[in-house]
């Protein structure tokens, strides 16, 4: 979490606005997932791969290495779809299991390549906005798509404070090791459960303290601040548009050949 | 208009109202115009005091006036004194609520009522007062205690109050930081009309504040031990003992070069370190 937070912020596209790169990958997951199309997916792939390592400038190791994680679980998930325990062998494979066979037909093969790119894609799509967008910049385009108040505000106090909670959970479990708090399972159990109780009521000090600090600024139950948007520019709209077209017509055009 | 923007009359607090009182009947007096250091050990009740200055919190007992009226504790009394007094909290960690340092500084301004054009051109002008600039896209999460610091100094000068208190602006920054808040405290404001009327700091730092402060209040155990002129006050070993605070080390200097008969018995004592230079200057192209 924290090396996403910090490539989003060290972003190539970090400046690019906000709304535009919520909008090239809302849209693109939704035509991804809407038309179950391989060559839309494929395409997606490809464009968010390159507009994150060429533009925003993701190592493409660490780019593959992110993208790792999710595919492990699309990989469990479609090898469920995939493989069926039947009496009568399919075309595709089959493996002999007592009276059974560990089957797959030629079908569902498809099938699954393609629910693995779509999936794929979709994530890819996902992660090309959590790796150029920080999350203060996709909170001031939920505010504008009139997200209720109250989220908005919880949001950026929850973002602001999972740092802070973080820091000091990493400070205090240093100075347990310091002083041989984790030698060993005993000391560890008993060392978790004291700095899991330190935590929380380091946690409802500091909230008092950011409250007080909030009020002696004439905080009167609402968190205002600027809007901090980058301007949206027309290239990069048309970019976009002529992008979901493409999109489109590549899932229209290879609607017949089950890609 | 009262001569004194902040008056404390035998005011006590105490945090959980059965143990020992935080404020034990502390008075002081803080003139329009001045430069006043309160000084103290850790846990003699200044941060206490200063959260009681904007109303954060509510004496126990005794009076507190702000420019010659007495505190009103209703909401929108409250909210008319905060906008007055600025507070710059000791750690800017409880201070920051927003990662982003352009939206952290804009809060203020916006809760004046100013309009969103105003408030952006007076989080544009501080932040370039302050230096901010060249980590103003980094998240808060990101910056080092230093450049927190500058923020939270943003985020009250932005602003514009009338009475600025600094608790303990130094602690725990490096001297390149340190000196970029001293400067800021030195000039607070470039407009004129706009310059707090008064600052109220906190600290140890004897030297500091012998050099910064015209005034300097000293408190222990939640009372005011002396207040008087910064001269008066830190160069009275005795009270400074009391206080548990150093004698600022330019006049420990001075006093054993006068007892060694290198500087004349007759020299008043220097408030900083470029005035005992100086003496020494003039006393050795004499010799």
């Amino acid at each position: 979490m924290l090396l996403i937070d910090r490539l989003c912020y060290t972003s190539g596209l970090r400046h690019m606005n906000a709304g535009e790169k919520c909008a090239l990958s809302l849209f693109s997951i939704v035509l991804c997932v809407g038309t179950r199309s391989a060559a839309a997916a494929a395409a997606v792939f490809l464009a968010m791969a390159f507009l994150c390592i060429k533009k925003g400038g993701v190592p493409a190791g660490l780019y593959l290495r992110l993208l790792l994680i999710p595919l492990a679980f699309v990989l469990l998930g479609t090898a469920a779809v995939l493989v069926n325990l039947s009496r009568t062998p399919l075309d595709a494979f089959a493996l002999p299991l007592g009276p059974l066979w560990l089957t797959g037909s030629r079908e569902g093969l498809l099938g699954s390549g393609r629910l693995i790119l779509t999936a794929m894609a979709s994530v890819s799509g996902l992660y090309f906005l959590a790796l150029t967008t920080p999350v203060t910049d996709i909170l001031g385009v939920l505010r504008a798509c009139r997200l209720p108040r109250i989220l908005a505000e919880l949001m950026l106090l929850v973002y602001r404070f999972l740092f802070l909670l973080l820091e000091q959970a990493a400070a205090m479990l240093r100075s347990q090791d310091a002083r041989l708090g984790n030698r060993d399972l005993r000391t560890s159990l008993r060392s978790w459960g004291l700095l899991a109780s330190m935590l929380f009521i380091r946690a409802m000090k500091q909230g008092n303290a950011l409250y007080d600090a909030m009020e002696a600024r004439c905080y009167d139950g609402s968190i205002r601040v600027l809007p901090e948007a980058d301007p949206p520019r027309l290239r990069e709209i048309a970019g976009i548009a002529g992008f979901l077209f493409l999109l489109l017509v590549l899932a229209f055009l290879t609607r017949k050949s089950g890609l | 208009m009262s001569d004194y923007i902040l008056e404390a009359d035998n005011l006590t607090f105490s945090y959980d109202k059965t143990g020992a009182p935080s404020l034990d009947g502390l008075s002081l007096r803080v003139r329009r115009g001045s430069r006043t250091a309160v000084m103290g050990a850790n846990g003699s009740g200044k941060s206490t005091f200063f959260l009681c200055c904007n109303g954060l919190l509510k004496p126990d007992g005794g009076r507190l006036l702000y420019d010659g009226v007495p505190l009103s504790y209703r909401k929108r009394d409250l909210l008319a004194l905060r906008e007055k007094v600025g507070i710059v909290f000791q750690d800017p960690d409880t201070q920051l609520f927003s990662a982003s340092v352009y939206q952290e500084i804009s809060f203020g301004p916006l809760n004046l009522g100013l309009s969103e054009e105003e408030a952006s051109r007076e989080v544009e002008a501080v932040i370039g007062r302050l230096g901010i600039g060249p980590f103003r896209h980094r998240p808060a999460h990101a910056l080092s205690g230093g450049q927190k610091k500058q923020v939270a100094l943003a985020d009250i000068l932005v602003m514009h109050p009338e009475l600025l208190i600094l608790d303990e602006p130094f602690a725990a920054l490096d001297p390149g930081h340190a000196r970029i808040i001293r400067d800021m405290i030195g000039k607070p404001d470039q407009e004129p009309g706009r310059v707090p009327a008064a600052i109220l700091l906190a600290t140890h730092d004897t030297d500091f504040a012998l050099e910064w402060a015209d005034e300097v209040i000293l408190m222990k155990d939640g009372r005011a031990l002396a207040q008087g002129p910064a001269r008066k006050i830190l160069t009275d070993r005795q009270l400074l003992a009391k206080a548990e605070l150093a004698l600022p080390s330019v006049i420990r200097i001075f006093e054993s070069l006068r007892a060694c008969g290198i500087l004349g018995a007759d020299l008043p004592a220097p408030g900083s370190f470029d005035q005992l230079e100086a003496y020494i200057r003039r006393a050795g192209g004499e010799a």
